[in-house]
């Protein structure tokens, strides 16, 4: 799994190459790995799930299966961009758990050494820090490592009972 | 020779159940007609499996019980031992012992069991020692370590408490339990002699045609050679397949399979007896082979056997295996005796299908439907002719598909109706009263899933009717009735659903005295007193904690649970109807949706969302005027007819922006529990059909729905479940 990978001492060269999913979220940049995702699809007709957790924006039918679909915005309390055309679902699967997350825009699937992932520093802005995983520094980029187990409550469904 | 039993557990659960099931049924046989050597045949086969299949798997304790009862059976059979009520009350017990621990081995639980007196009770009775009649009925006890059983059967031997480790080991008795050593060869002997029939060597019945014997020739490269084997299982073999699994990768370690007699198919099925052959090439020698399969558990043997070759004249050169396999052809003496004809292995044609896939496959065929709506939708704002005829087609083709698929997740009801002619002979015994029992229609089928929700509000109906309803045999007879009571059970199908009843022709209910309880209770008022309607009275008696307590037995009454019963047969779009007559009986009756996975409904908009609300809880719908509307202690309500019933409007329970809230809008008046709402709605939509998927872990824990279908549209709607709504 991911956490073995993120947290692999410099002293020890494993240099591995995984595969992330990169999103734009308010004025980060996100990744997920690639592994986690299902698929990207458009934005579409959500339904409304009454007495729901805030951050659980609806349902929507994904051919013939139905899932919950979040607002990763308001789930890490960042503000919420205005949608428009390039606002996406991303599906990602957690266990057995099968979400889609709304984000701003996707842009791109990157390959990276998981030697250049760090831990995360203090300095991720407006993101809590619980949901992250690690960062990647690029020449002058910086991707946040979402950690989804956490963004999607699986360790603590029962949170979502209320 | 190690194995991976949990991979068969569940098998062996499932098996193990079903004959549990069918001994069960069969003692109850055996009880009313002891005289009969059929039953006691069919009895005595089902504890013979269920040893071997125990065995095979490493159970010791159950194999050693139901060995016991084998023998009892045994003595039974040959006229040895009498059937007595105390000998079928031990069988009975035993029986109850062995699904004890049926359940334990499939829950993985570890608690130890002691099943000494039992087994000692047992002995004793093989032994020809009679029974004391003040024997516990054994229902099954946890040990829990310390406390001390006796075992009665025997003199005074005090069975030790089992400690921890020894669970799957009981077998291991100390020394001063003199019958189990002394026993142990007997019983072996006895085997010995019953398994000869299959040890005398058997010829080949395998035969090679020209083309395969040309085959087999190109296979022998290397050193191979072809050997014709003749593999014997053991005769208490059961879960034959798991063996010829074993023994098949067993053997390709070592070379190749090149035929099998009977195919591997069939062996795979069980279709066979104890022995199959196969023709298998391999270079190593014959000796090696042997070794490797024999070490195999449960198989007695392994030959090369003398197969019948018919010479090849061919161009190619005659491979030196088959020559050798061809000079040692001889004619075998004693054929093998024909197997018993019927076998457990060998039933109808069918195959055991996880439910999981049943579910999968149902949800396909309900996408399906939603499919064909929605094509049916687009197509009628097009005209055209072809398309219009293709849908057609289709539709009827989905309706058939859906129906097949619906009948493959549909049982009998029998599944679960086998159960309870024993549970009402314990508690007629129990309560010594005299009860007929009736099944009818257990050859009606429905889902699997229904039918395994209602077992239990069955089994409360049936308890409540031998219980409260029949009366004692004298009390019978003072009113005029025969002493024997009789409850019925009983099973048929309806158009569109099925309908259980139970019914017993005792006390009937005492409308007064219902009537009572309920002002009692607060839930009428004594001025409200008039002649109920059967409906009414259920509605009082299904309340929960509902009871007549001063009237039966001071313990329980009539009614006890019946909130349950109702509340069940409702969730899965049933419905629970009564009627009663005193002094002469009463009847329940459930009416239940053939199958679950798709079900009527109402669909009503509500706050620019569309919820679909389950007929089944729909009573009436209604348009009211907010004029209409009056305060009773701080709870809207209307007034429907006579009737008060308190209006929610159903934008507030699920927090959506309101309505235009002038004027005349529609409500749906649904009945839970017993009581009426009426549910204020934006619009009503309509009555379909939907397919329901229920929500996933994610969202599981969230109130107010019991799932969500897709609409002909492709959009999703959530189905309302209003009593965790309110």
């Amino acid at each position: 799994m991911l956490d073995e990978v993120v947290m692999v001492p410099d002293t020890e060269k494993e240099n591995k190459e995984i595969q992330l999913v990169i999103f734009q979220l308010g004025r980060e940049e996100f990744a997920v790995e690639v592994t986690q995702v299902r698929e990207i699809i458009r934005m579409q007709d959500i339904t409304k799930m009454p007495n729901a957790p805030p951050f659980v924006e609806g349902i929507i039918n994904l051919r013939g299966q139905i899932i919950a679909v979040i607002d990763l915005a308001g789930r890490m309390n960042m503000e919420r961009s205005e949608m428009d055309a390039e606002t996406r679902i991303i599906v990602v699967e957690v266990g057995d758990i099968k979400v889609g997350m709304i984000v701003d825009s996707v842009s791109e699937v990157m390959r990276i050494s998981t030697e250049d992932i760090e831990p995360s520093p203090a300095l991720a802005a407006d993101v809590e820090a619980v949901y992250i995983k690690g960062v990647v520094k690029l020449e002058n980029r910086l991707l946040i490592l979402l950690d989804l187990a956490r963004v999607l409550g699986t360790e603590e469904v029962a949170e979502l009972s209320f | 020779m190690e194995m991976d039993i949990s991979q068969y557990k569940e098998l062996f659960v499932t098996e193990a159940s079903e004959h549990l099931e069918a001994l069960n049924q069969s003692l109850l046989e055996l009880e009313k007609d002891p005289e009969n050597p059929d039953v006691l045949t069919e009895i005595f086969r089902s504890a013979h499996t269920l040893k071997g299949m125990a065995a095979t798997l490493g159970f010791d304790q159950l194999s050693e019980l139901s060995h016991e009862m084998e023998n009892v059976l045994d003595g039974l059979r040959s006229g040895d031992i009498m059937v007595t009520p105390a000998i079928l009350d031990l069988l009975f017990s035993s029986l109850d012992m062995l699904g004890a621990l049926v359940k334990l081995i499939a829950e993985d639980n570890p608690v130890p069991i002691d099943t000494r007196y039992l087994i000692s009770e047992m002995r004793a009775v093989v032994e020809g020692q009679k029974i004391p009649m003040d024997r516990a009925m054994g229902a099954a006890m946890p040990v829990k370590g310390a406390p001390k059983k006796r075992a009665r059967g025997k003199g005074k031997k005090v069975a030790k408490p089992l400690p921890e480790e020894e669970l799957g080991v009981a077998e291991e008795v100390g020394p001063e339990e003199g019958p189990t050593v002394a026993e142990k060869p007997e019983i072996e002997i006895r085997e010995e002699r019953e398994g000869e029939t299959y040890a005398a060597t058997p010829t080949s019945k395998m035969r090679l045609s020209e083309d395969e014997l040309r085959k087999l020739a190109r296979e022998m490269v290397g050193g191979a050679k072809p050997y014709p084997l003749g593999i014997t299982l053991d005769k208490d073999c059961v879960l034959k397949s798991v063996r010829v699994f074993m023994i098949f990768k067993k053997l390709s370690q070592l070379g190749k399979v090149f035929k099998s007699f009977p195919s591997v198919e069939d062996l795979e099925d069980e279709k066979f007896e104890y022995f199959f052959e196969v023709v298998f090439i391999s270079a190593e020698e014959e000796a090696t082979i042997k070794k490797a399969l024999v070490t195999i558990a449960e198989v007695e043997s392994a030959d090369i056997i003398p197969m019948e070759v018919p010479i090849v004249e061919g161009e190619e050169p005659q491979p030196e295996g088959i020559e050798e396999a061809k000079e040692r052809k001889v004619e075998v003496a004693e054929p093998m005796k024909a197997p018993p004809t019927e076998l457990p292995g060998m039933r109808t044609q069918s195959v055991r299908v996880n439910i999981a896939r049943l579910d999968n496959l149902m949800n396909l065929v309900g996408e399906l439907v939603i499919n064909r709506t929605r094509l049916m939708e687009i197509a009628s704002a097009y005209d055209i002719a072809e398309l219009k005829d293709a849908l057609t087609q289709t539709a009827r083709l989905t309706a058939d598909l859906q129906d097949e698929v619906m009948k493959t997740r549909m049982v009998p009801v029998e599944n679960i109706f086998n159960r309870f002619p024993r549970m009402v002979r314990d508690l007629a015994k129990s309560q010594s009263k005299e009860v007929d029992f009736i099944i009818e229609g257990k050859e009606i089928e429905l889902d699997r899933t229904i039918l395994d929700e209602i077992s239990d509000p069955l089994m409360h109906l049936i308890r409540n009717a031998v219980d409260h309803g029949i009366d004692t045999p004298v009390e019978r007879e003072r009113k005029g009735k025969p002493r024997r009571g009789v409850v019925m059970l009983l099973a048929r199908r309806d158009r569109n659903y099925v309908s259980i009843e139970v019914s017993d022709d005792g006390q009937g209910i005492d409308p007064d005295e219902i009537f009572e309880a309920a002002v009692e209770r607060g839930l009428a008022s004594p001025e409200e007193k008039r002649v109920f309607s059967d409906d009414e009275l259920l509605r009082f008696m299904a309340t929960p904690g509902f009871t007549l307590a001063k009237e039966v037995s001071g313990v329980s009454g009539r009614g006890v649970g019946l909130d349950v019963v109702k509340t069940k047969v409702e969730s899965l779009g049933g419905m629970l109807v009564m009627s009663s007559t005193k002094g002469k009986g009463t009847t329940f009756a459930m009416k239940l949706p053939l199958t679950l996975a798709i079900i009527n409904a109402l669909l009503v908009e509500v706050g620019g969302e569309i919820y679909a609300i389950p007929l089944g809880t729909v009573r009436e719908t209604s348009m009211v005027s907010e004029h209409e509307i009056k305060m009773v202690q701080n709870q809207e309500v209307i007034f429907l007819r006579d009737e008060t019933i308190p209006l929610l409007r159903l934008h507030r329970l699920l927090g959506l922006p309101r309505s235009n809230g002038e004027g005349t809008f529609p409500v749906v008046v649904v009945e839970i529990n017993v009581r009426s709402l009426a549910l204020a709605v934006d619009e009503l939509m309509g009555q379909q059909e939907i397919v329901i998927t229920s929500l996933d872990r994610f969202l599981k824990g969230i109130k107010g729905f019991a799932g969500a279908t897709i609409l002909g549209s492709g959009k999703v709607a959530l189905i309302l479940d209003i009593p965790s709504l309110m």
